[in-house]
């Protein structure tokens, strides 16, 4: 599958013949029905356009056809390579006609033998902020809301108590007589999130990323309640990202464009985790206080940390199992 | 000009001819036909339903930004009115058990009612969890077959199932009993029998379900105990024959239904013993939250108390106890129970104190604080109270149209003109 | 009926049971990976890092420190160091110091000099405590000798940063690359951005 979006996608390759001599040369499958009927749906704006402006009419007529084609994907777990591709190439595309750049859209699927986790030192972290602001960045979340996946907890030396901390400080730091501690997704291996979706739009890769099909969510609600770690944000309005911010690097399942009304979440940075590259938290952390690395690897730094160090992890109790372990020096 | 009158007639003869389409048609001409009063009800109902729409299309073309939700409360009154009223529809199983298993006469004028309260209970709630929803249009993607159901696993899935399965029932069930009265005939009991039995159990698992949804979830230690769903149904047994007592007595003044006061009084024996059992199980919760103070009791603490100088709830939920309290008093006291003024009282109170409780006591506390201690209010926007409005008023007018149609068949003034002798 | 309910109450074990509660630990101890990098390498974002193979860890996976060398702009010392420090020392008497700028502020005047790390002898290379010479890509060598538990935790990896990715090959930066040896200690500075005291 390329993921490099450079080549022309089959979509756009195919002349396409009428809907009406589409209905007599094809096969009608599930994916072709939904193509068909766009296609006959957007022929009469199409001819509507046509004698204006041929050029923009038949633009018009395949952004038509790209959203009805959207609307009725199907859930991207549950589709075949082929049409995952699809999908990815649909997004491209979409972006294209709407805005005449270019993005980058990977379907990269989870690599073998690798399930990813995460620890954060206690002891390092000095609150500098610069991981929320890489996220942020990396990850396209929504400026107008100030969205962000990442919290950083300023607390008192001699309390470990979240509901004592700030986590809205700005002062020199690391502020004397406090340590700091950061909250995320901890991507659990026994997530109560995934498994309250109605519609199972949210699931645990093979790799132990926890990620939304966020074109499948109906926007309930309900996994941010059943979330014990304030790791899910909703959408509540448009997202805005300006367009010299826009990180065009993107993963169906991770940073690419949201919209109104569904839940998204830290992916580990998707798009950059299954290339081999760390989160853009842990290469922005200036202090090495978040590690990331792949925990079936006996010679990663993650298992030597959990070898080696003494851990914890945030309400274990509740049997979540995060893959992301805290430790201190 | 003579054709058309023939066309009209050759109509009407077919019509004739067809007792269900007859009963439809029947039921149309009740529903649009009545007096001044009748239509300035419906009329402002109407009104009211175009404003919520109204609203909702703000928040369709906003997002649900136009609400007071936000990612650490994102559940507020719109999911509070659902579970109430999931309550509501549960309580019709008080009027239907009875009647039908128990043979109880006193119930039977009153069970359509109760029934009907049930349907129009459920299409509110199940509107209130539509828009809910931040992607309404991607709703298809819970049909199975076309979409992905997550069942069993998701309680919400579970949910869907049983309020859909209720709605069905509670459909059937006084249609068949309707139209047979319609037709002249006696229900058979062994059409009828098997599902209402099915209709009890369905009743008291809606809202078990509904309770199971929240108390499922340990990450809201506030919602995470067992007594959830007895808690749940105790008040919908309450605030359910409260409502419908108020409906009776409004039903009996203003139509010519038969309710006689025996089954207002054996209704109130039930609001009773439910309220009684409200407060004791309240009390528990309380002694729990309060005799060792956790942190999985903050969020009773926010509730009652207010927590770091936030208290927006405090002030409703003290309103609802005392209310509930009263109420509960009045009711004990014989001699008040059967005086009309105190009982309809004592049920207003109790409605609205549980409506209080159930909406704003028990599902924005569970987010408050949030899971890092955090503590960010709620306080909803007028599109949510308009909306919220809406989605009443809609209740209301399927409920009066229900029992605008039902009334006359049940007091057997409406009847099948022509029902063919064999069939 | 009875069947029914059997059958609901089946479905709802079903949806219970099935995701059994282990140690993620465990099972990944249980299954460990053919290929640490699942078929992806980090060889690539690390192209253009000059590297050396770090020396004396011998119970830690084989790994790499960025060079220092590259980094520094006045190396190799020797370009202005031609003459024996005695007799550079005796010449500059009276005129302003070379290394003007450094002002040893690591540990006390009693316990440490210039002469403590950097060999007097080679002035390209530092010192071990022995006086045994120690390459500049090596630092952490020199380092090592007093912050043992530091040393231990780098070399494992979980303290200090490591370049390129979470894949292999592991390369990772040197201790002086972020702790300035004269002045190791960090100072404060405000965040780069507030946290957020409320938001939606």
């Amino acid at each position: 599958m390329s993921t490099n979006g450079q080549e022309l996608f089959p979509i756009l390759e195919q002349k396409r013949p009428s809907g009406l001599a589409q209905l007599l040369e094809r096969q009608v499958d599930r994916r072709t029905a939904v193509q068909t009927a766009a296609a006959a749906l957007t022929a009469g704006l199409g001819l509507l356009q046509a004698g204006c402006n041929p050029l923009a009419a038949s633009e018009s007529r395949e952004k038509a056809k790209l959203d009805w084609e959207t609307f009725f994907q199907g859930n991207y777990r549950l589709m075949e390579d082929e049409e995952k591709d699809d999908t990815v190439r649909r997004l491209e595309r979409s972006y294209e006609l709407n805005t005449g750049r270019r993005i980058n859209v990977s379907g990269q699927g989870p690599r073998k033998d690798v399930l990813y986790g995460y620890a954060f030192n206690v002891s390092k972290c000095r609150g500098y902020m610069d991981c929320v602001k890489a996220c942020i960045a990396e990850n396209n979340q929504d400026r107008e809301s100030d969205m962000r996946y990442i919290r950083i907890h300023e607390m008192r030396n001699g309390e470990m108590d979240f509901g004592k901390a700030d986590d809205g400080f700005f002062r020199d730091v690391p502020a004397a007589g406090h340590f700091y501690i950061g909250t995320q997704c901890f991507h659990c291996q026994n997530p109560p999130c995934t498994e309250v979706c109605p519609v199972q739009a949210t699931w645990m890769e093979p790799d132990g990323i926890v990620v939304v099909d966020y074109n499948w969510c109906i926007g309930c609600r309900y996994c941010i309640a059943a979330c014990p770690y304030d790791a899910r944000r909703f959408n509540w309005a448009d997202p805005v990202v300006p367009e010299n911010e826009l990180n065009p690097n993107q993963h169906y399942l991770g940073n690419r464009l949201r919209m109104k009304g569904v839940v998204e979440k830290c992916t580990f940075c998707i798009q950059r985790s299954r290339d081999g590259k760390n989160p853009a938290c842990v290469e922005a952390c200036e202090t090495g206080a978040r590690i990331f690395g792949n925990l079936l690897d006996p010679d990663s730094e993650i298992r030597w940390v959990l070898k080696n160090k003494k851990v914890f992890r945030l309400k274990e109790d509740l049997g979540t199992e995060p893959k992301f372990w805290y430790f201190m020096d | 000009m003579a054709t058309l009158t023939q066309t009209l007639n050759d109509q009407l003869t077919r019509l004739r001819q067809s007792p269900l389409k007859q009963f439809f048609l029947d039921g149309l001409r009740e529903v649009t036909s009545g007096g001044v009063r009748y239509h300035v009800w419906m009329a402002s109902l109407t009104l009211v339903m175009c404003l919520g729409a109204f609203a909702y299309s703000v928040q369709l073309r906003e997002g649900l930004v136009v609400t007071g939700m936000h990612d650490h409360v994102s559940w507020g009154l719109y999911i509070s009115n659902f579970t109430f009223l999931v309550g509501m529809a549960a309580a019709a199983v008080i009027l239907v058990m009875p009647t039908y298993v128990l043979k109880d006469t006193d119930f039977a004028k009153a069970v359509l009612v109760g029934e009907a309260m049930a349907v129009s209970a459920l299409i509110m709630a199940i509107s209130f969890v539509v828009v809910d929803v931040g992607g309404p249009a991607r709703l298809w993607h819970l049909i199975p077959g076309i979409g992905v159901f997550n069942w069993p696993s998701s309680m919400l899935a579970w949910d869907i199932l049983v309020l859909n399965g209720y709605l069905a029932l509670n459909l059937v069930i006084p249609f068949y009993i309707l139209y047979s009265h319609y037709r002249g005939r006696k229900p058979l009991k062994k059409y009828y029998l098997p599902a209402i039995f099915l209709s009890i159990l369905w009743a008291v698992s809606v809202h078990l379900v509904t309770a199971f949804l929240y108390a499922g979830l340990p990450a809201r230690p506030f919602w995470n105990t067992a007594l959830m769903g007895p808690r749940f149904l105790a008040t919908a047994f309450t605030a359910g024959p409260a409502l419908m007592i108020l409906v009776l007595a409004v039903l009996r003044k203003y139509t010519d239904i038969d309710i006689r006061w025996a089954t207002i009084d054996k209704l109130s024996l039930v609001v009773t013993v439910a309220a009684q059992v409200c407060l004791v199980m309240l009390g528990s919760e309380l002694f729990v939250e309060f005799y060792r103070e956790t942190h999985h009791g903050q969020s009773a603490m926010y509730l009652y108390f207010g927590l770091n100088g936030k208290n927006a709830l405090t002030p409703w939920i003290w309103t609802s106890i005392t209310m509930s309290l009263i109420a509960t008093a009045i009711v004990s006291v014989h001699r008040l129970r059967r005086t009309p003024k105190w009982l309809y009282s004592a049920c207003g109170l109790l409605f609205v104190g549980i409506l209080i409780e159930k909406g704003l006591g028990t599902i924005i506390p569970g987010f408050i604080p949030e899971p890092w201690g955090r503590i960010e209010e709620y306080v909803p926007t007028w599109v949510e109270l308009t909306v919220s409005a809406g989605i009443w008023a809609l209740g209301a007018f399927v409920f009066t149209v229900l029992a605008k149609a039902a009334i006359p068949i049940e007091t057997g003034r409406l009847r099948c003109v022509d029902p063919p002798a064999a069939e | 009926m009875k069947a029914w309910l059997t059958l609901a109450l089946l479905a709802a074990l079903a949806g219970c049971v099935g995701h059994g509660h282990q140690s993620v630990l465990r099972e990944a101890e249980k299954n460990p990976a053919a290929e640490g990098g699942g078929g992806v390498s980090s060889a690539l974002a690390l192209e253009l890092v000059r590297r050396a193979k770090v020396e004396g860890y011998q119970d830690v996976p084989e790994f790499h420190v960025a060079q220092r060398t590259t980094a520094m702009e006045k190396f190799p010392c020797m370009k202005c160091h031609t003459k024996p420090l005695a007799q550079l020392q005796r010449e500059q008497q009276g005129k302003k110091a070379a290394h003007w700028e450094v002002k040893l502020e690591h540990a006390t005047p009693e316990v440490m000099d210039c002469a403590t790390c950097h060999l007097e002898a080679d002035l390209d290379s530092l010192a071990t405590l022995k006086k045994a010479k120690v390459h500049m890509d090596h630092a952490y060598q020199v380092c090592a000798q007093c912050h043992q538990q530091e040393a231990k935790d780098w070399a494992g990896g979980a303290h200090g940063k490591r370049l390129g990715g979470w894949a292999p090959p592991r390369v990772v930066s040197s201790c002086v690359a972020c702790h300035n040896p004269h002045k190791p200690k960090l100072e404060q500075r405000l965040p780069v951005m507030a946290g957020r005291s409320a938001g939606r």
